[in-house]
């Protein structure tokens, strides 16, 4: 584990990006830089952040008690143990870093426990969950910000795993990338995201909804970020939409395992 | 006149309309609640503002988006040509500006402390004692430019009041480098506003001296250079003492009462007629021309 704070951290860029303070001068400079590149990833970012709240809200008014937070980040403030403060809640991300600040800032106590993993590696995850959630398999799990950085293979087999796994009446929020698939790869911003060495995988609507087949959607279904937040069509700004439309736009739902 | 209703109704899609400037714990579906409780702000008798604003900033709520939804009230009041209101909105939202930044900076502080706590405790888990208090001291001065910067911008607002009218609540005290600082901003908001009157609001600062007189002047110059006008409001009677005293006469200023005046100056420099539907806001206005005084 290489904890270096003159390297710039992706939890933290994404923190800087939510209005937050966990970060450093390094950190801010890249995403500013990334900014300009991308000029829509601060946006992006907040619509996540902002159906994690809307999600989990829903998911704690129907009372779970454990939950599975994948692809974490920094769990700052109003993140899920702010909003379920008595739940068990076992938090994941494969960035060293990123496990070590959040088990700084809301430190490690018998309810809320890190895993450390690559989400491709499920069944690690998911034992963990078993140790912590005491065999409690009836869980909310959140998957949000991230199933763009798995390629679709890997991302089918998360999900069947999940769905082998836990127990009817669990339920999933899960954030997407959907659209034209293939007019992404030709785009601009496929090339600066795999230059730097972050892919991002969108899918056709077919391909999600099929993925999601076995599921039962929540009211209001699969729908754009945009509108569950009830913000502008256009979140994008004119330079980066051009005239054409974006081929890929954020998603969410929550559905519940039958 | 001018519905409670509504104007919680502006002020709620004025927030929505910069939602994308509140933070990340703030989603939008909260944003009807925080412009009834903004209005609340705007025009309840109010014993202090400190708290309220620090309780919008912790809850996420950007001053971009909140800055929107004063102005989007001040147009309601202004389309309904309440002048008493509109006044009292102006005057609060200065007052809230100054609350706001003290919130902000409080939030700053404690977070990036909570972020040196968790860098000094991950890096106690595999660094060297002396390695971490190197790292610690390189990242605390950092931290320091960026309040200072931080300090800088946020203490001189430029706020644009109606078309081509800004308002510069001065708050505290002034030196010589704050005075380059509010020049600076003020110069380049009457350019990107294209504003032609500059009311400068000194009912918040705290000691008035020959150089913050000769601050003043320079940037009413540098300001008349841009076409603009700077209409000085707020002068106490124990400053207006302090400045015969000094023996200093401000003939390039135009000098009002309150804020209250100079709005209704720099809207009739613009050919704005105000009217007033109700006999309050009538007598106001009459009595804003009746102490028109220019020191000329
Ligand atoms: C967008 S942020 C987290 C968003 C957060 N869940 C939220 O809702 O605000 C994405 C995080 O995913 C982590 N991540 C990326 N790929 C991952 C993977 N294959 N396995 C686990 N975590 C991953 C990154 O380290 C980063 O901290």
């Amino acid at each position: 584990m290489d904890i270096d704070t003159t390297k710039p951290n992706g939890g933290r860029i994404y923190d800087y990006y939510l209005g937050g303070n966990h970060n450093f001068e390094v950190d801010r400079t890249t995403a500013e830089q990334l900014s300009k590149i991308l000029p829509s990833i601060k946006a992006g970012a907040l619509l996540n952040r902002w159906f994690m709240h809307d999600a989990v809200q829903r998911l704690v008014d129907a009372r779970f008690d454990c939950y599975l937070d994948l692809a974490t980040g920094l769990p700052t403030e109003g993140y899920i143990h702010d909003l379920a403060p008595d739940a068990r809640i076992l938090y994941n991300d494969i960035d060293p870093v990123t496990i070590a600040y959040g088990r700084s800032i809301v430190g490690e106590t018998s309810n809320i426990q890190f895993v450390q993993s690559n989400i491709a590696d499920i069944d690690a995850i998911l034992a963990a969950a078993d140790a912590h959630f005491g065999g409690q398999r009836r869980i909310a799990i959140s998957f949000i910000g991230a199933s763009y950085f798995i390629d679709t293979e890997t991302l089918r087999g998360v999900l069947d795993a999940l769905y082998a796994w836990c127990a009817p009446g669990s339920q999933i929020a899960m954030s997407w990338l959907i659209g034209d698939v293939n007019g992404f790869a030709q785009s601009q911003v496929a090339a600066i995201y795999r230059q730097m060495r972050s892919p991002v995988y969108g899918l056709s609507m077919a391909a999600a909804q099929e993925m999601l087949a076995r599921w039962d959607l929540l009211s209001p279904g699969l729908i754009e970020l945009n509108r569950w937040n009830g913000v502008d069509d256009e979140w994008r700004t004119p330079s980066e939409t051009g005239l054409e439309k974006e081929p890929l736009d954020l998603y969410g739902m929550i559905a519940v395992r039958p | 006149m001018t519905d409670r209703n509504d104007l919680e109704r502006v002020a709620g899609a004025a927030l929505r309309r910069r939602a994308f400037t509140n933070r990340g714990m703030l989603p939008p579906t909260h944003l009807a609640d925080m412009g009834r409780e903004l209005v609340g702000l705007l025009l309840d008798p109010q014993e202090n503002l400190d708290h309220p604003a620090a309780r919008m900033v912790a809850r996420g709520l950007s001053f971009v988006s909140a800055q929107e939804a004063g102005l989007a009230v001040q147009q309601a009041a202004l389309d309904a040509a309440d002048l008493p209101m509109l006044a009292q909105v102006s005057g609060r939202m200065a007052t809230l500006i100054a609350a706001w930044h003290k919130a902000e900076l409080d939030g700053l502080r404690r977070e990036q402390e909570d972020l040196r706590e968790a860098v000094v405790r991950a890096l106690a888990e595999q660094r060297e004692e002396s390695d971490r208090q190197r790292l610690a001291a390189e990242r605390s001065q950092q931290e320091q430019d960026r309040l200072a910067a931080l300090v800088t911008e946020l203490s001189a607002p430029v706020i644009p009041l109606y078309d081509g009218i800004l308002v510069l609540p001065l708050i505290g005290s002034i030196d010589t480098r704050r005075a380059q600082d509010v020049m600076e901003n003020v110069l380049e908001s009457i350019s990107r506003h294209q504003a032609d009157s500059l009311i400068i609001d000194i009912t918040g600062v705290a000691m008035v001296d020959t150089g913050v007189v000769q601050h003043l002047l320079q940037t009413a110059r540098a300001v008349g250079l841009l076409g603009a006008t700077v209409v000085l409001v707020g002068i106490n009677p124990e400053i207006a003492q302090t400045i015969t005293q000094l023996g200093l006469v401000i003939t390039e200023i135009i000098t009002l009462g309150t804020l209250q005046e100079g709005i209704v100056y720099a809207l009739r420099r613009r050919g704005l007629s105000v009217q007033a539907i109700t006999a309050a806001s009538a007598a106001a206005a009459r009595q804003g021309t009746a102490r028109l005084s220019l020191w000329r």
